[in-house]
């Protein structure tokens, strides 16, 4: 009778715009940076969040920036290389030099310290990606320990082995001089371009072209990818990567000891991204939660571990192996697997309780 | 050292022809991207102001009824969202009815479906009732005409708004297709001039010996040698492969057949010989000068006697990374996904689902390879040889594997492929009816050496090669 057809319509056009912005892919990444402005924000105005978590926090954000470049280097193209932690200091050094001998908004240490990883990272790579895979890994590893020497030796770019101290914290924009604590800020939204950064490489011709590289050589070759090019470049992303965040460390936190620059400290990255199981930047970044933030942030907020400082260390070193064991896959597979098994679970009852779609 | 810088020289200015050619190629195919995305954003466009014209013409036309129709239409519509809002529960009553019937019998599940289907059949009669004492108009005579008109002028007016603004939207994007294509015309003028210059470079440079190569010639390779460590693999061999022909080269296992693509393609670089080549513009190459990646930009794209597919890349994606050589945009934009790159993913997408829905796979496009049948995957890697607009494709052992009517099936598309595609098929292959089905000419090697060439009759009904495949007699 009545040509009201427009409530199908409706219907129809209905913008479910709380699931568009649910799948966009960005959207779990801006939540997990609102929770964390608030955690820091609780820290600064309240006393529910300690000092010593706020800088876990911090600390993971920083090497879990790092992680993202190893990631790209080890699970997109295949290449394992322990020099991220020197890479880090070389970052450190550079920043912190300059950030005591020039006052400037921080875009330009972050330029420059790129524009140098960019550098280091084609000459280094240039030299050592004719080795693959664990003979890569002794060459870098090899770097690592020369550059080691380098800082501890003393001279007056690092400092030797008392390393750079007091560095003034950086300005924003010729206007805000930061501190310890909005610096946190800065991180934040570092972290969150350089994860958007990651995203695009790995969704784009360069990460498809890493994949198949790393997948199958002569794949690659008869597909028209330059095999050295595509390994330097993914070379140089780590490095970009790792320096960008060590001129991140010494704008927070002030000071660079050599000690720090280690190869334990790059296999603890490495760690992280094999336990994260993916180059994406939620399975890095919650490798990373799990390798540094854990048994600061929240092991140390329970008395028993507080109380046993060794209980906290085998406890992780427990929780690794289990999830090593069970998911060797890393986080990223047992995060899939278990938003596959509620999705089953929720649809069975749904299943048992209407029956199957009448349609 | 010499040869050294003339091959640099070479390289360079191929290169320089190859991302011509490929801008060329993208930017004419931006504009039907454009234009599927400006029918997508107009057809979003169309669909809200028709709503927002039914939102306005429902109170007109609901005043043009008399009273006991509206009252009618208003309670019906009521009915319509509440019976869509219980259906949920409708369902739940005739699965509870299946779950229960086992444990409490027959008799019992039915009593208990009947009893909730009573309370729902008597909150709907009481939700109709509390509609009808809302809308209690009984009143038959018809509204004043004055509203009807009214109703009728109104909808008038939106039908023509609605027509008038289809019109300009078609309008406007006719004109925003005719600027970018005026724009884009002017950019590939400047790219033509470009690539103008690079060819006549080549061709200038190239140094093949145009007497032996014959106008129907694609490939041409001539006294081809490759030994590995005295072990001559590819002894003396001389092939003339035409344009738009099937060539299949066949021979007992170890004949060196896949050293012959392999050389081709340069993963090897053979001993001695020559390898001579008609690019996609016509200008003769020796592909020894040519890098392993750079042969598929020369036009020569190739599948695996092995399946080789990405595994953590969906079967879209995977077709994506043949079109590696196709893509033109720099680092910078691939890392900020410019406007550019997308348009040229975009372009390249269409592209590689045409050709998946061509090989009848296109359900698998967002599946991820591990699993599939073996049948698809080497439908995969064939079209993902077709992406990257191959001039000849080689095609090493592209049945094996396969079962007899899947074979039949690939001998079909490949046929098709060589004529919708324009291009010259190689392929290597160990069946039999395959070869002798499909090929126009057949060459046989055995370890190395060439027994014959021919047409696939010639082949089958010569000694030389009947000997060498079933031995002495």
């Amino acid at each position: 009778m009545l040509k009201n057809d427009y409530e199908a319509l409706a219907k129809e056009c209905r913008p479910h715009y709380l699931k568009r912005i649910a799948r966009h892919p960005f959207f779990g990444y801006i939540v997990l940076m609102i929770l964390l402005i608030i955690v820091q924000l609780l820290h600064m105005f309240t006393d529910l969040i300690s000092m010593t978590v706020s800088q876990a926090i911090n600390t993971t954000m920083i090497l879990a920036v790092a992680a993202l470049g190893l990631g790209i280097l080890l699970m997109m193209s295949g290449l394992l290389s322990l020099g991220t932690g020197s890479f880090i200091g070389l970052g450190t050094y550079i920043a912190g030099n300059l950030l005591k001998l020039l006052d400037l908004p921080f875009v330009f240490y972050l330029a420059v310290v790129a524009v140098a990883g960019v550098i280091i990272g084609v000459v280094v790579g240039v030299i050592s990606l004719r080795a693959k895979g664990i003979h890569l890994m002794i060459v870098t590893m090899a770097l690592s320990y020369i550059m080691y020497t380098m800082f501890v030796l003393p001279n007056p770019f690092t400092g030797g082995p008392s390393g750079l101290t007091q560095v003034p914290f950086p300005t924003l924009l010729f206007l805000f001089k930061t501190n310890r604590e909005t610096m946190y800020f800065v991180v934040l939204a570092v972290t969150f371009l350089l994860i958007i950064l990651t995203l695009n490489v790995i969704n784009s011709t360069i990460g498809r072209a890493m994949l198949g590289m790393s997948q199958s050589e002569s794949l690659a070759q008869a597909m028209g990818i330059h095999l050295l090019k595509y390994r330097v470049l993914a070379f140089v992303i780590a490095t970009v990567y790792a320096m960008v965040s060590g001129a991140l460390y010494i704008a927070s936190i002030a000071s660079s000891s050599p000690y720090t620059w280690t190869t334990t400290l790059a296999m603890n990255i490495l760690v992280a991204v094999i336990i994260g199981g993916t180059a994406k930047p939620v399975g890095v970044i919650a490798g990373s939660f799990l390798m540094f933030c854990l048994d600061l942030a929240i092991l140390d907020n329970i008395p028993f571990f507080a109380n046993n400082p060794t209980a906290a260390v085998f406890f992780m070193g427990f929780l690794i192996i289990l999830i090593v064991m069970k998911y060797p896959g890393g986080l990223m597979w047992m995060l899939t697997s278990l938003k596959q098994k509620t999705q089953t679970f929720f649809y069975m009852r749904r299943l048992k309780k209407y029956g199957p779609d009448e349609s | 050292m010499a040869l050294m810088n003339r091959n640099g020289a070479f390289k360079r200015i191929v290169g320089k022809r190859d991302k011509a050619y490929v801008q060329m190629e993208f930017n004419r195919n931006r504009v039907i991207v454009a234009d599927a995305k400006l029918d997508k954003k107009h057809e979003k466009i169309l669909r809200k102001q028709t709503l927002v014209a039914r939102k306005r013409l429902y109170p007109l036309e609901l005043a043009a009824l008399s009273e006991a129709e509206r009252s009618a239409a208003l309670i019906e519509r009521g009915m319509r969202a509440f019976d869509f809002k219980h259906s949920l529960r409708r369902r739940a009553v005739k699965q509870t009815y299946l779950n229960t019937v086992g444990k409490l019998g027959e008799a019992k599940a039915a009593e208990n479906r009947d009893a909730a289907n009573a309370l729902l059949e008597t909150r709907r009669a009481e939700y109709e009732n509390t509609l009808k004492t809302r809308f209690k108009g009984a009143d038959k005579t018809p509204a004043p005409k004055e509203s009807a008109a009214l109703y009728e002028q109104a909808s008038k007016q939106e039908e023509a708004r609605l027509s008038e603004l289809t019109e300009t939207l078609s309008r406007g994007k006719q004109s925003a297709l005719n600027s970018l294509k005026a724009k884009l015309d002017a950019k590939n003028e400047k790219l033509r001039v470009r690539f103008d210059s690079a060819d006549k470079q080549i061709n200038a440079m190239s140094k093949v010996d145009k007497a032996s190569f014959g106008d129907e010639s694609v490939l041409n390779i001539q006294n081809l040698k490759m030994y590995f460590s005295g072990i001559k693999a590819v002894d003396d061999l001389s092939i003339d492969v035409r344009k738009g022909e099937i060539f299949g080269l066949i021979g007992p296992n170890g004949a060196g057949k896949t050293t012959v693509f392999n050389c081709i393609t340069q993963f090897y670089k053979p001993n001695d010989g020559k390898i001579y080549y008609r690019d996609r513009f016509g200008s003769l190459v020796n592909l020894v000068d040519y890098n392993t990646h750079d042969i598929i930009k020369a036009g020569i794209s190739r599948t695996f006697q092995n399946v080789e597919l990405v595994y953590f890349l969906s079967v879209i994606e995977n077709l994506l990374l043949g079109a590696h050589s196709i893509f033109s945009t720099g680092l910078a934009g691939q890392l900020l996904h410019s406007k550019t790159y997308k348009d040229e993913e975009a372009v390249c997408r269409v592209r590689a689902m045409e050709l998946l829905d061509r090989l009848g796979i296109a359900a698998y496009a967002q599946s991820y390879p591990l699993g599939l049948p073996y049948g698809v995957l080497k439908k995969i890697e064939l079209a993902r040889t077709l992406m990257s607009n191959p001039k000849v494709i080689i095609l090493d052992e592209p049945a094996a594997g396969l079962n007899e009517a899947e074979t039949q099936e690939l001998g079909e598309i490949i046929l098709s492929i060589r004529d919708d595609f324009d291009c010259t098929v190689f392929l290597v292959e160990h069946d039999m009816n395959l070869v002798m089905g499909i090929c126009d000419r057949v060459c046989a090697i055995s370890f190395g050496k060439m027994l014959a060439i021919g047409t696939p009759v010639e082949i089958q009904n010569n000694p030389k090669v009947q000997e060498a495949y079933l031995g002495v007699g």
